[in-house]
């Protein structure tokens, strides 16, 4: 589940979303029990769960629907975004009567929406977003005006070759005729073909409550929260531990157990090198994690001159395997050396894994960096509505199991790292190849 | 960390009366003042600490250089454990700023100790060419020389945090910690602890943060600097200036009365251009009017500026009232959503002289600002006397 796909927003925040966990590995064993508050006969969501924060201002509630991009029907590629964008431009006016804020985040396999409203007005902008969701008609002026806004990205990155490395990226991972491979945003023709019935079909067929899961966090009671959304509310509050014991993640799929190559060769004055380390399904997600942070460290300081080039660290999971995946923007002379590199940093991490001190650093750094994260309420809500859908806890105690995590443990989930998927993009002949 | 003498102060706390988040100010005989918000944002703290700090012309700048050296320091100290930091310079105060884990408190006050301690012993090359690029900047644009200008005569007691191109020219290492050791005092400091950090902790905290009791040395020569030739950008257009100080209390008013004048500036048409702000100076807030025409459209705009508030007052309604204060009050309440922009919205008010409760007040004011009040604004902004600036081509 690519976090890379497109972000469609009222308002712009900062920071990457710790992924949910992977796989049935991350049990949910040993929980503090979080308490099931039924207060509503009907169940409206699939799942609804509530952190209750008497002393916030803002009600955050986060609605996830198992629904992306890659449900874009063949041929009409963009059809997610273009929705995303006329909910976005239809709600606004209506959510603001409210003082309310609403963002969209569209993934290849999923839609997130997060609506902030003050606390003396949340239910009304509440009522708002739901009439917006699944009862107005999309507005024609609402879905030219992101169409517009679409066409006009596409246009300014019509031949961008960080595009088309993407594209030739997500091919060699999902590959060449997957879904989750064509362009989220879609084409100029996809997008300027897309009718408002294209639109409707697509969120009759996926925009359905009782498949999402609806997270909440702010000043409200479960009961008062369920009254509204019509869905047993699940109170929680930190403090559920995941399973004791080592992780026991399973085996690589068979397609990932060889690694691959390919050169896409392009005229280029920069070249892009991309590799996607597998880990099994199952993989704690925390230990993924810890190895991002130790990987982009690894990767810093980035090549010079970071106004042309970089190089940085993403999580990424393709049909439930994990994917480390790690990319560099570099001049194409030094390509071969970045493609070692990269292709080559997980096993050199384990070898050189920090010890002792380094290694209690490293995990208080990322310790800190992902409660402060977790603290800003639209991330806390996706990250609960994330965990809620796969089956986890919704909210653990995730200073604990870091402050516990074990140096030796994630060693062992880095050595069952597979080959890496290589993609090499640029000009060939200046790259020595 | 050392033990606190205030202990017994806690007691005696006052509770600010803020209608949700709990603002605690915490009394400390010799300083700092000190802000207690708790929130349940879990396991996460937040600490702001303002050094007031109004500048004289001949050291216009040192503000700014301060606050750009222990950024870049705590920034690198942060990093290693994963912790938020900056160091920056506001119109009231040079702000050093931390988050991160409660259980890192230790950490995030040895951060802010480290970057409020003295300057280093040279002059911070890199921060003041880019100050005086910044400043050259401005000064070759007559937007920037109109708005240099209206600051001057709005708040001639504060000069541009940016300093002059004299000051900067005469900045030296003696200076800056001059500057520092004048200012970064227990005394004077404002210190907001934002999350889920208890009182008595806060006040151990404090006490960590290695702020002297007085200064070490005589306070630098004073004056007023001149010798910056005046500027003079290449006008094509005729540009005027307005500056109408607002009243403490008439802040709520003003934010809804500028954002109503930038809608109808918008919309205004006319081949000229006129632009909408509220300022925050060393010495108040102000509403500032701003336009731009050529010669063929001057009179229109001066037309325009000399009716844009009685406009206004004609045709704005209690729906437009209330459309726009939503729109503000969220954008607050927003920004106070995380422990490090509560610790932000508590402690910019406090430093500009609005108490700890300024933001919860602006709020409550939004809520209940009705079109008498905004349409009253406007007619006293009508018959003020203006402060003007203007460029001729």
């Amino acid at each position: 589940m690519s976090r890379l796909a497109l972000q469609v927003a009222l308002l712009a925040f900062g920071g990457a979303l710790p992924g949910a966990e992977t796989g049935a590995g991350a049990a949910a064993g040993g929980d503090r029990p979080s308490r099931e508050v039924p207060a509503a006969a009907q169940s409206r969501y699939g799942a609804a769960v509530l952190e209750s924060e008497s002393a916030a201002r803002i009600l955050t509630v986060g609605i996830l629907f198992p629904a992306g991009s890659s449900e874009d029907p063949p041929g009409r590629e963009g059809t997610a975004a273009l929705l995303a964008g006329v909910l976005r431009r239809q709600g606004a006016p209506a959510l603001a009567r409210h003082g309310a804020a609403l963002t969209a985040e569209l993934s290849e396999s999923d839609l997130h929406l997060t609506l902030m409203a003050p606390r003396a007005a949340w239910r009304g902008a509440f009522v708002a977003l739901e009439t917006l969701l699944y009862e107005s008609p999309l507005s024609g002026d609402a879905l030219e005006a992101a169409r517009d806004e679409v066409a006009g990205i596409l246009a300014f990155e019509a031949g961008a070759p960080g595009r088309a490395f993407d594209l030739e990226r997500a091919r060699l991972l999902r590959g060449a005729d997957a879904p989750g491979a064509r362009p989220a945003l879609g084409t100029p023709a996809s997008t300027g073909s897309l009718t408002l019935a294209d639109l409707e079909a697509f969120r009759g067929a996926h925009l359905r409550p009782e498949e999402a899961t609806l997270a909440a966090h702010g000043p409200v009671g479960p009961s008062e929260l369920a009254s509204l959304v019509g869905t047993d509310v699940q109170e929680v509050v930190p403090g559920a531990r995941a399973a004791a014991g080592s992780p026991r993640p399973g085996t690589l799929p068979a397609g990932w157990g060889r690694g691959e190559r390919i050169l896409v060769d392009r005229d280029l004055t920069s070249s892009w090198v991309s590799a996607a380390v597998p880990f099994p399904p199952g993989t704690p997600d925390l230990h993924l994690r810890f190895l991002l942070q130790l990987a982009r460290e690894a990767l810093d300081p980035v090549p010079p001159e970071p106004g042309l080039f970089h190089a940085d660290a993403s999580t990424a999971a393709v049909d439930g395997v994990p994917l480390l995946v790690l990319t560099a923007s570099v001049d194409p002379g030094i390509t071969p050396a970045w493609e070692e590199r990269l292709a080559g940093l997980v096993a050199t991490m384990a070898t050189g894994f920090p010890d002792g001190t380094f290694f209690q650093l490293a995990r208080r750094r990322f310790r800190t960096r992902t409660l402060l994260e977790l603290a800003v309420p639209e991330r806390r809500v996706e990250w609960m509505a994330r965990r809620r859908a796969a089956g986890l806890p919704p909210l653990p105690d995730l200073a604990g199991e870091i402050r516990d995590l074990d140096r030796n443990a994630v060693l062992r989930t880095a050595a069952l790292a597979g080959p890496a998927r290589v993609i090499v993009f640029g000009p060939a002949e200046m790259m020595g190849r | 960390m050392l033990i606190s003498p205030h202990l017994s102060l806690l007691l005696a706390a006052a509770q600010a009366a803020g209608p949700a988040a709990a603002v605690e100010v915490l009394p400390i005989p010799g300083g700092p003042e000190l802000a207690v918000v708790r929130t349940a944002a879990p396991e996460v703290a937040s600490i702001r600490v303002a050094i007031p700090l109004t500048e004289e012309e001949t050291g216009a700048g040192a503000g700014f250089l301060l606050a750009a050296e222990a950024d870049a320091r705590m920034r690198e100290l942060a990093e290693w454990i994963g912790a938020s930091a900056e160091a920056r310079r506001t119109p009231h105060a040079v702000v050093y700023h931390v988050a991160g884990a409660v259980s890192e408190l230790d950490h995030l006050a040895s951060i802010l100790r480290e970057g409020m301690g003295p300057p280093e012993a040279a002059v911070p090359e890199a921060s003041l060419r880019r100050l005086r690029a910044e400043h050259e900047r401005r000064l070759e644009t007559p937007r920037g020389v109109l708005a240099a200008r209206l600051r001057e005569a709005l708040a001639p007691s504060a000069p541009s945090v940016f300093g002059t191109a004299a000051s900067l020219d005469r900045m030296s290492a003696s200076r800056l910690l001059a500057v520092w050791d004048q200012t970064h005092l227990r005394g004077p400091a404002r210190v907001v602890v934002a999350g889920s950090v208890p009182p008595e902790l806060a006040l151990l905290l404090v006490n960590d943060l290695g702020l002297r009791d007085e200064p070490s040395g005589p306070a630098p020569a004073g004056g007023n600097g001149t010798g910056s030739p005046p500027p003079e950008p290449e006008v094509i257009r005729h540009w005027v200036a307005l500056g109408y100080p607002i009243r403490s209390g008439a802040a709520a008013g003003a934010l809804v009365a500028a954002r109503f004048l930038g809608e109808e500036a918008a919309a205004g048409g006319g081949d000229f251009e006129v632009g909408i702000e509220i300022w925050e100076t060393g010495g108040g807030t102000a509403l500032v009017v701003t336009g731009a025409a050529y010669a063929r459209s001057r009179e229109a705009m001066e037309a325009r500026l000399g009716s844009i508030f009685a406009e206004a007052a004609r045709s704005i309604t209690e729906e437009d009232v209330r459309r726009l204060s939503d729109a503000l009050r969220t954008e607050v309440l927003l920004a106070g959503r995380t422990a490090w922009g509560l610790a932000e919205l508590v402690g910019q008010g406090w430093d500009a002289g609005r108490g700890t409760a300024g933001a919860d007040e602006l709020v409550e004011t939004l809520e209940g600002l009705a079109a008498g009040d905004v349409i009253g604004l406007l007619g006293a902004l009508e018959s003020a006397a203006p402060v003007r600036e203007e460029l001729r081509p």
